[in-house]
């Protein structure tokens, strides 16, 4: 099957696609960059009161009396970081991370935007110009195309589409659990063909057949349990995977939906904090030979209200949190500032203040850290964020 | 009359072909289309057998006090007739003779879109196009608008079940307070689009006008008997499955856009939706979304501003406005615009081949692998609507994958240049001409017209 797949990019002579075939990666040369960066989306607004808790802030028990975190050393307790914040207890992965260095919290932290639309603000994050509809492609595809070799298919999507964040002229790849039989090489040789005239069909078919190694071998049974699960498991085992890899892709995004809990936030986050932490351990394990290479963040569109509402749950708010992960970053600290929850503190009285810039975050990502110029950050990755400079320090 | 005015006539505005429709069509495509613009919408025989999502949620929170009796119940009946419910909405869309309308029902739903996953929408999402929406596709929009924001499934969506008037009877004394969630997406997602010149300050108030909309709840139930005769007055309004409580509504007067509305209950939100349907924005927003939908992702300004003012002059008479529609020229022009979702594709598959009997085996996984799972879209804002959203590399690869197994089903008994033409027409290209011509095997042949550009676009 898989012989019948190389077949045919050798025959579609897609220059990326070539590099895929095993042991031509030396003769074609290597991905431009050996760094990786894997962005986690938490699409809906995540409560990043309760994923890092600022347990020493009167004014976090006093606005959340039925929904708080309790204190580290007590049941369902805070997992302690620096006697200031503690860590959502479901977070073990993540507090293991923050134990070996490899962790940096950011509070406080979100885009340019300022309104509360679940829409516009992941649309104005995701097109990277600062305003909702200010550009039809992502920031993260433009960050490909800064490459040299931008035809390599560095990018990858990790859900049942491919986000804005990833749409654009840079080709990239995509992952979806599958429970189907694949189609055979001359099926599928056949019908790329007759797309030839069609460049959104001709386009998602050769990216769909570029064949990911490892990733074929999942038994029909292993495929079926993925696609039942809805977890972010065999996501986080598939990007682990193929980022691992020499001649794989080098940025990737993972979907996580589910964020948005408006009610009964206490259960819902225990799962979804699970699932999260689960995904992180996988990518920690998976990852391990280029851990040195790797930066895993997590953001969100916003944050959510500093009060619980009258539902045991948060509403639309604006800073929010950050977490960032891998060998490449100084972690063990809390990065950014934060000047807490008090009287005067919140922003339009209701939300966390927006301390931290998440543009500063990503500039830091995609610019030190992958290797792009800044100038080029300024111009086309997130046009008129000159004023904004990557965060500081936040790579070790 | 070309073939290719009934290809669009079946493909854009029907959900594609049966058998020998793209002939009958022949005659007069636009009015086939027309025909199916009816302002009575009768329920079809096989959607009428379920119970209302009233019944439900009176077995649900009367199944017993405790929340363990009511999820028990509500699991119960999302097993026993949601489930079967949607199959057969499914089985419908692919057996129906009035596709354009099955196609309608879709279009409106997504735009007033509800999920099933959240609390007892498992159980009562799938009677929402029904109750809510299929009786008002081709009537006015006001009550389209009305019907749709006051069933118990966007209530349940959109959090406004949870919302209570700090200064109502109920806020009172249990001193809860209001949830905006439903207020904002009916401006931002459901009328006047977010630039469509509204405040914060109308989100809260619209809000406030909509506290009281909720579900039947036992509580409120035990307390009506006491408060009926203390009050003099009904504590539950009800309108169709949709439920008021004054118990929980915000007393006082309200500013929404520049308009004062005086205290008045239930009949504050009614007026509400006859004044967003006369708002600029709205027929602007509304006839949008109309156009991406029929002709060309990005939506031709010229065509907009014509729907738009067949909106506003007729004051969102949804029959008039997909009238105007169905008369725009470059609906006529070019036959493959646009992408089928993963729905429309499955669907259309299914019709070509005549086979309403494997709806279920489509529903179950297939459809979520693709990326749009029934009720379950992934905001508020519904499912995309333009190629770029669907035809991305994994969810090509399922509906390449999804063609070529369901051919392995049913290819042999099918002459391929005989299904060609009812499928394609004389839109088949000379490409896809060649593979069916160049294929192995019947079966193959088969699978290459469905997984054809031609066949995935409409």
């Amino acid at each position: 099957m898989s012989y019948d797949r190389r077949d045919l990019l050798r025959l579609m002579g897609a220059a990326g696609a070539a590099s895929f075939l095993p042991g031509a990666s030396l003769a074609l040369g290597r991905a431009p960059t050996d760094r990786r960066l894997i962005i986690i989306f938490q699409r809906g607004a995540q409560d990043g009161l309760q994923a890092l808790v600022p347990y020493s802030d009167p004014f976090y028990y006093r606005y959340r009396p039925g929904i708080a975190i309790p204190k580290p050393g007590t049941a369902n307790g805070a997992l302690d970081l620096d006697g200031r914040f503690g860590l959502h207890p479901a977070l073990t992965e993540f507090h293991k991370l923050w134990q070996a260095g490899d962790l940096a919290p950011i509070p406080a932290i979100a885009s340019r935007y300022r309104e509360r639309s679940h829409f516009d603000g992941q649309n104005l994050i995701e097109n990277g110009s600062g305003t909702p509809f200010g550009a039809n492609d992502g920031f993260l595809n433009r960050a490909l195309q800064g490459f040299d070799d931008a035809d390599a298919r560095l990018g990858m999507a990790f859900g049942y589409t491919v986000p804005l964040a990833l749409r654009g002229e840079a080709g990239v790849r995509s992952w979806s659990p599958s429970t189907f039989p694949e189609a055979d090489g001359d099926f599928l040789m056949r019908l790329a063909d007759s797309y030839r005239d069609d460049p959104v069909f001709a386009q998602a078919i050769e990216e769909g057949i570029a064949p990911m190694e490892g990733m074929a071998d999942l038994s029909q049974r292993e495929k079926r349990q993925a696609v039942r699960a809805q977890t972010m498991a065999p996501a986080a085992q598939a990007a682990a995977d193929a980022l691992s890899t020499a001649d794989g892709p080098r940025i990737a995004l993972i979907e996580s939906n589910g964020w948005d809990t408006h009610n009964a936030i206490t259960g819902r986050l225990n799962r979804l904090f699970a699932d999260l932490d689960q995904a992180m351990g996988i990518l920690r394990t998976g990852m391990a030979d280029v851990w040195d290479d790797t930066l895993i963040i997590t953001m969100s569109e916003f944050g959510r209200t500093a009060r619980e509402n009258g539902s045991a749950g948060t509403d639309h708010g604006t800073g929010g949190v950050s977490f960032v992960a891998g060998g490449a970053v100084e972690g063990g600290k809390i990065h950014g500032g934060w000047t807490g929850l008090g009287e005067g503190a919140l922003y339009e009285d209701r939300d966390v203040a927006p301390v931290n810039s998440l543009e500063s975050l990503l500039k830091a990502a995609i610019g030190p850290h992958m290797g792009l110029p800044m100038t080029y950050l300024d111009m086309v990755v997130l046009p008129d964020s000159d004023a904004i400079g990557p965060m500081k320090g936040l790579l070790g | 009359m070309t073939s290719k005015d009934a290809f669009i006539a079946a493909h854009r505005f029907g959900l594609g072909p049966r058998p020998g429709d793209l002939a009958r069509l022949q005659r007069d495509p636009r009015a086939w289309v027309t025909a199916q613009i009816r302002r009575e919408q009768e329920i079809p025989t096989a959607l009428r057998q379920f119970t209302g999502s009233r019944e439900r949620l009176e077995a649900i929170t009367g199944a017993a006090d405790a929340e363990k009796g009511a999820q028990k119940m509500s699991g119960r009946i999302a097993r026993e007739v949601a489930v079967p419910e949607l199959t057969e909405q499914f089985s419908e869309r692919i057996r129906s003779e009035q596709p354009f309308t099955e196609r309608m029902v879709a279009f409106w739903g997504n735009h007033f879109s509800v999920g099933r996953q959240k609390g007892y929408n498992r159980s009562i999402a799938s009677a929402y196009a029904t109750e809510a929406i299929r009786p008002h596709i081709f009537g006015n929009f006001s009550d389209l608008l009305f019907a749709a924001e006051t069933h118990p499934a966007m209530l349940i969506y959109l959090d406004n079940i949870l919302s209570v008037g700090p200064n109502s009877p109920f806020g009172k004394r249990r001193k809860r307070d209001i949830n905006e969630n439903l207020a904002r997406e009916i401006l931002e997602l459901h009328t006047l689009g977010v630039d469509g010149g509204y405040t914060q300050k109308d989100v809260e108030a619209l809000a406030a006008i909509l506290t009281g909309w909720a579900i039947p709840n036992q509580r409120y139930a035990r307390q009506s008997a006491r408060l009926e005769k203390n009050l003099n007055r009904e504590v539950e309004e009800r309108f169709g499955p949709g439920s008021f409580f004054f118990l929980l509504h915000e007393p006082g007067a309200k500013t929404l856009l520049g308009k004062i509305y005086q205290e008045g209950g239930s009949a504050e939100f009614r007026q509400v939706t006859e004044d967003l349907t006369r708002h600029p924005s709205t027929a602007h927003f509304i006839a949008t979304k109309l156009v991406r939908h029929f002709v060309a992702d990005n939506p031709p300004e010229d065509d907009v501003a014509r729907i738009a003012k067949v909106f506003r002059d007729t004051e969102g008479d949804l029959a008039e406005v997909t009238q105007a529609v169905v008369g725009l020229d470059n609906v006529w022009a070019d036959p493959l615009p646009k992408a089928k979702s993963p729905q429309d594709f499955v669907v259309a598959c299914l019709r070509a081949l005549g086979r309403e009997d494997i709806a279920t085996l489509a529903l179950n996984g297939v459809l979520m692998q693709m990326g749009q799972q029934p009720l379950a879209a992934p905001s508020p804002q519904g499912w995309p609507d333009t190629a770029e959203a669907w035809v991305a590399p994994g969810s090509l690869m399922r509906r390449i994958e999804f063609a070529r197994e369901l051919a392995t089903k049913v290819g042999n008994r099918l002459a391929p240049d005989v299904f060609l033409n009812w499928t394609l027409g004389d839109v088949a290209s000379d490409e896809t001409r060649g593979l069916v011509r160049g294929a192995p095997s019947g079966e193959e042949a088969i699978a290459f017209i469905l997984a054809s550009r031609e066949f995935q676009r409409r």
